[in-house]
């Protein structure tokens, strides 16, 4: 038995294996978020029952061992039970990607029963007040924290997601701590997608460039996911439509979760999951995500600690390979911090 | 279960773990831990035949026909296998026969 490693992963990518796949049950939430990639006019109610339940065994022919359901919010789907107990029997690992806020002692029991992954919650700070300023909603941080302690305490892995905004970046050190007193792991992201449809409402929220440098040593700290593979010095853009993939509330199969529809591979109210991923939109996507530079990058000395996104150059510069500003100043700052790594003994 | 395996012991992947195999390798993720292990094409093999039907005899006479191997060899890499599967708690006894 080999140790697990970055070669299965990259062979994965290689052989565009979708080991993880993210199914989003429902355009529904019962919070607003402001940083939310969804935009806040989308209603989607989700795919029908049946075509969840056939699409599970589809990912799991097309190799999907990790498979996550998000939304929305996954808990205002009255299936949802019936879709984890399928999925769990499926021998799916199964990630559940909730705000928590309507995880009562019935649903915590239920959870446990059902043998997940884990369950990932998105926390917006360390306090009601930062929280609330993001999920529009008051009173959403005592029932999140209460929703994941009904969990912890009957033994259910939970993540919780930190995004640090200009809003939380003062609370940076009470977030773990957080975490700890409720029993939990944690990740956090800091780089906020534009909306779906383009809207960038949510990068007002942007920490400011002087906070970036503890941030980024913040969020990686608590990033690294097993079948996550950097791609910096690859001739990739992303590992989406590669070994990541996703099903949208309409049934849009995706690269991942933050590309437009526009960039469907294909529908699954109409194809099967399998056709779909191996299909000419599939390939053509991966076409047009091999070789990393654009004409404003080749020369650029920080390419080689540069990670943009497609998704996000697509949206916010109208090219896949287009830099845009939060990369280079990301990049800019990893060169530095490697830099000054280099130069202690 | 202890390392020295029998050749009568049954054993079954363990329900708290979740797989799939690929035409040259094998994943096998732990839910609890989140650990993941890769496997090659016979241990991908050994891994589906081991369900609690089969001792490692009659995993060892699956291997022998399928990789054309000596059966001596099968027994003690399937034995091997087995051992490591289960001292990382990836596959648990169901029942041990008396050998002889």
């Amino acid at each position: 038995m080999l140790p697990y490693s970055h070669v299965f992963v990259q062979q994965s990518v290689d052989q565009c294996i979708p080991i993880r796949v993210s199914v989003t049950l429902t355009e529904r939430c019962n919070e607003r978020c402001r940083h939310c990639y969804i935009p806040h006019t989308a209603s989607s109610p989700g795919l029908p029952t049946a075509r969840l339940l056939s699409l599970f065994d589809e990912l799991a022919e097309a190799g999907c061992v990790a498979l996550t359901m998000t939304g929305g919010e996954p808990l205002l789907r009255p299936d949802l039970l019936q879709l984890l107990q399928t999925a769990r029997a499926q021998r799916f690992a199964i990630g559940l990607f909730t705000n928590a806020t309507l995880i009562d002692e019935e649903w915590a029991e239920t959870l446990a029963g059902v043998g997940l992954q884990g369950v990932e919650v998105s926390v917006y700070g360390a306090t009601a007040e930062v929280h609330e300023a993001i999920t529009q909603r008051k009173g959403s941080f005592a029932q999140t924290m209460a929703g994941v302690r009904r969990l912890t305490e009957r033994g259910v892995n939970v993540v919780l997601k930190f995004l640090v905004t200009r809003l939380s970046v003062g609370q940076l050190e009470q977030l773990p701590a957080l975490a700890a007193s409720l029993h939990c792991d944690w990740q956090a992201e800091h780089d906020l997608k534009p909306r779906l449809d383009g809207n960038t409402d949510p990068q007002s929220l942007r920490i400011e460039e002087a906070d970036l440098p503890r941030t980024l040593q913040f969020v990686e700290v608590g990033s690294d996911h097993p079948s996550q593979l950097s791609l910096r010095g690859s001739n990739i853009l992303c590992s989406g439509g590669r070994n990541l993939g996703s099903v949208n509330a309409r049934g849009e199969v995706l690269p991942c979760i933050i590309w437009p529809d526009a960039w469907s591979l294909g529908n699954v109210l109409t194809h099967s999951f399998g056709e779909i991923w191996r299909g000419p939109r599939a390939q053509q996507f991966r076409k047009s995500t091999t070789g990393r530079h654009s004409s404003q990058c080749a020369e650029c000395e920080e390419e080689p600690w540069c990670e943009r996104c497609p998704a996000v150059s697509l949206l916010l510069e109208g090219d896949v390979r287009s830099p845009y500003p939060t990369a280079c100043e990301h990049a800019r700052i990893r060169r530095r911090a490697a830099a000054t790594a280099e130069k202690v003994p | 279960m202890d390392n020295a395996i029998g050749l009568r012991i049954y054993a079954k992947q363990d329900s708290a773990c979740v797989w799939r195999i690929f035409p040259d390798s094998g994943l096998i993720m732990e839910l609890t831990g989140r650990n993941v292990h890769v496997l090659n094409v016979v241990g991908s093999e050994i891994w589906e035949l081991v369900d609690g039907t089969r001792d490692v005899n009659a995993i060892a006479r699956e291997i022998e026909q399928r990789f054309e191997v000596d059966f001596e060899r099968a027994c003690t890499d399937v034995a091997a296998f087995l051992s490591e599967l289960h001292s990382k708690g990836l596959c648990i006894e169901t029942k041990a026969v008396a050998e002889g």
